[in-house]
């Protein structure tokens, strides 16, 4: 391990749940936690083909604290999917504070004909959703129902 | 946590903390062994603690772990101090099953097979991307989400005969899309007439065997026969409404004074703003799901017709009956003797009502509500009739499908997708999935056996076997 690796990486991973599919994430900073989710997730949605332009979303949410607001960011993308039928593959959080969040999200406009769906999402739960602050970073939790 | 084993098949949770009735849990010894059980279990207790809930917390044989409530779970909350809670119908609102006879037998269909099944396929969208079979214009949405089945009919994309058949009649009361957010209708507009991603998946089935020939005569299933089964809900339109309303109700049970176990049992007290409109958008999405599965029964219909060269008429493609297994519908019941308006939430089970009730329909009524169990895919499914021991334990309910053992990404790790298709060729089904990975997840192994779970339901009364099922071709989301 060279000097320079960080003390806390980025990333995620998905852990077993009879039914349904438990996301865990982490690293150094919230916003980097909630954009690991959303990659956590959509890798779940489909596969990008990554090619062409991307679309971009502006997304703004609220909610009463940051845990549910990581909840609410996941569905939030889920909507965007299936309405804007975009397959999502950017996240970039531009604000962030306990009770709000403002994104720029893009992706490229789905093909049935051409990309290869995974198994899908129906939504993100509360059940033993968390989000904490620790001495040398964030990590957090979803369970997606599936 | 204490366990009782009160009978062969029956376990009780004596009420502790702040559980208000016991839990009770009709199963198979071997739930003891699964992973998870301990899990599923407290989430029973969890269920018990909630306002209003009338004589138990309680949990079919298919039950494994879930999200707030357990799948598997029935609870029934009394209408007067009761609540209603979105956790205990789940995301996908009226996910159920409709089983479709035909009169056509194994020989007709077996040299068919192959094209009957691309054909299927063709018209019956899978998976988490394209559009329905039916397109809505704006506005449209609205009415359909209201009106259910019914509105297809309108539009001949259903029979007189497919409303009667269909739970509620195809149209849940009390529908209003005023309460449907549009993020909802959004997502909705271009889905109806798909199948979904997950475990949703559309099979030409054989009857294999008939164990009660009285109730399979009156549902008009025998041995040989080929029958189509279709598994499918309410699509995205269901996933946010329910979105929409646990978090309103996050809030909405922290003002009534509730203490949740786990945020995902949210709940509102029953006459609340916040539940008389998760009701009206409730019953929008199970009113979507009824007429999803049936512009698939138009579809099939359409298949049916293209591949045998004869109207649907002709090839008797009508419907047995459509179930709901997400969904919380009010219901009277007797308990203790008296008379009781509930709001019954089944996540994960079905309704069973048995011999006489008003709400079967006339030409099954003498033998029961038909109820059909999904089995896992590549094995078999059944057909079972409502009882009078489930109206008297189960608020009217019975178990749903065979119930997850493996997760998905265990399952993956058992064998790969192409594997499972190979196995199930090997063992003369026709397969054809939108996604391959997905074969993997929903295979045999990673599901509890269908058969262990309908023999307790069967044992303990809470319903009876009519039929068995083994699968041709499989569809799947």
């Amino acid at each position: 391990m060279s000097a320079g690796y960080p003390s806390m990486s980025v990333g995620y991973e998905l852990v077993d749940h009879t039914a349904d599919i438990g996301v865990r994430v982490w690293g150094p900073t919230a916003e980097e936690v909630f954009e690991q989710a959303a990659l956590a997730t959509f890798s779940l949605v489909c596969d990008p083909l990554d090619v062409g332009e991307l679309t971009a979303v502006e997304v703004a949410l609220e909610a009463e604290s940051m845990d549910l607001l990581l909840a609410a960011w996941l569905n939030e993308l889920l909507y965007v999917f299936e309405a804007r039928r975009l397959v999502l593959t950017q996240f970039d959080i531009e604000d962030l504070s306990d009770t709000s969040l403002r994104a720029r999200v893009s992706g490229e406009p789905l093909d049935p004909d051409r990309h290869i769906m995974c198994g899908g999402v129906k939504a993100a739960t509360l059940h033993e959703l968390s989000l904490e602050r620790r001495d040398d970073g964030w990590e957090g939790f979803v369970l997606l129902d599936v | 946590m204490r366990i009782e084993r009160t009978g062969e098949f029956v376990y009780e949770i004596p009420p502790e903390g702040q559980m208000r009735v016991p839990g009770r849990v009709y199963a198979h010894a071997s739930l003891f062994d699964q992973a998870g059980h301990e899990e599923a279990l407290q989430q029973v207790a969890n269920v018990a603690t909630l306002p209003g809930i009338v004589s138990a917390s309680i949990a079919m044989p298919d039950i494994h772990w879930g999200y707030g409530f357990p799948i598997g779970g029935v609870a029934a909350m009394d209408e007067a101090d009761g609540v209603v809670s979105p956790g205990g119908v789940g995301f996908d609102i009226n996910c159920g099953v409709r089983l479709v006879r035909t009169a056509l037998g194994l020989e007709d269909v077996r040299s068919r097979l192959e094209p009957l099944m691309h054909e299927l396929m063709r018209r019956v969208p899978q998976g988490s991307g394209p559009h329905g079979a039916l397109t809505l214009k704006e506005g449209e949405l609205g009415r359909l989400a209201e009106e259910g089945a019914a509105f297809l009919a309108r539009r001949g994309y259903a029979t007189e005969d497919d409303l009667l058949h269909t739970e509620e009649g195809g149209m849940m009361p009390g529908a209003d899309s005023a309460a449907v957010s549009r993020r909802a209708l959004e997502r909705g507009r271009t889905q109806v007439g798909s199948l979904g991603s997950g475990n949703h998946f559309l099979e030409v089935q054989v009857v294999e065997e008939v164990l009660d020939e009285r109730a399979a005569s009156a549902f008009g299933v025998g041995p040989g026969q080929v029958v189509v089964m279709i598994h499918s809900g309410s699509r995205g339109f269901g996933h946010q409404i329910c979105t929409d309303h646990v978090g309103r109700m996050a809030s909405a049970a922290a003002r009534a004074g509730i203490e949740l176990p786990d945020r995902q049992l949210a709940c509102a007290p029953l006459g609340s703003p916040e539940a008389r409109e998760y009701l009206a958008a409730m019953a929008c999405a199970c009113n979507f799901a009824f007429a999803n599965r049936q512009m698939m029964l138009h579809e099939v219909r359409g298949a049916f017709e293209r591949v045998f060269r004869a109207s649907w008429n002709r090839l008797g493609v009508e419907l047995v009956y459509d179930v709901c297994h997400n969904i919380a519908k009010r219901e009277v019941h007797v308990v203790d003797g008296v008379e009781r308006a509930v709001r019954v939430h089944r996540k994960g089970a079905t309704r069973a009502f048995g011999p006489g009730s008003p709400d079967v329909p006339p030409d099954y009524r003498d033998v029961g509500q038909p109820v059909i169990i999904p089995g896992d895919m590549g094995t078999e499914s059944w057909l079972l009739a409502g009882t009078e021991t489930a109206m008297r334990e189960t608020f009217g309910s019975t178990c749903h499908g065979a119930g997850r053992l493996l997760s998905r990404h265990a399952a993956r790790k058992v064998r790969s997708g192409a594997e499972v298709r190979r196995e199930l060729e090997d063992a003369g089904i026709v397969v054809k999935a939108a996604s391959v990975g997905g074969l993997a997840e929903e295979a045999p192994f990673a599901y509890k056996d269908v058969a262990d779970v309908v023999a307790v339901v069967d044992a303990v009364g809470l319903s009876r076997k009519v039929a068995r099922m083994r699968p041709l071709g499989v569809l799947k989301g």
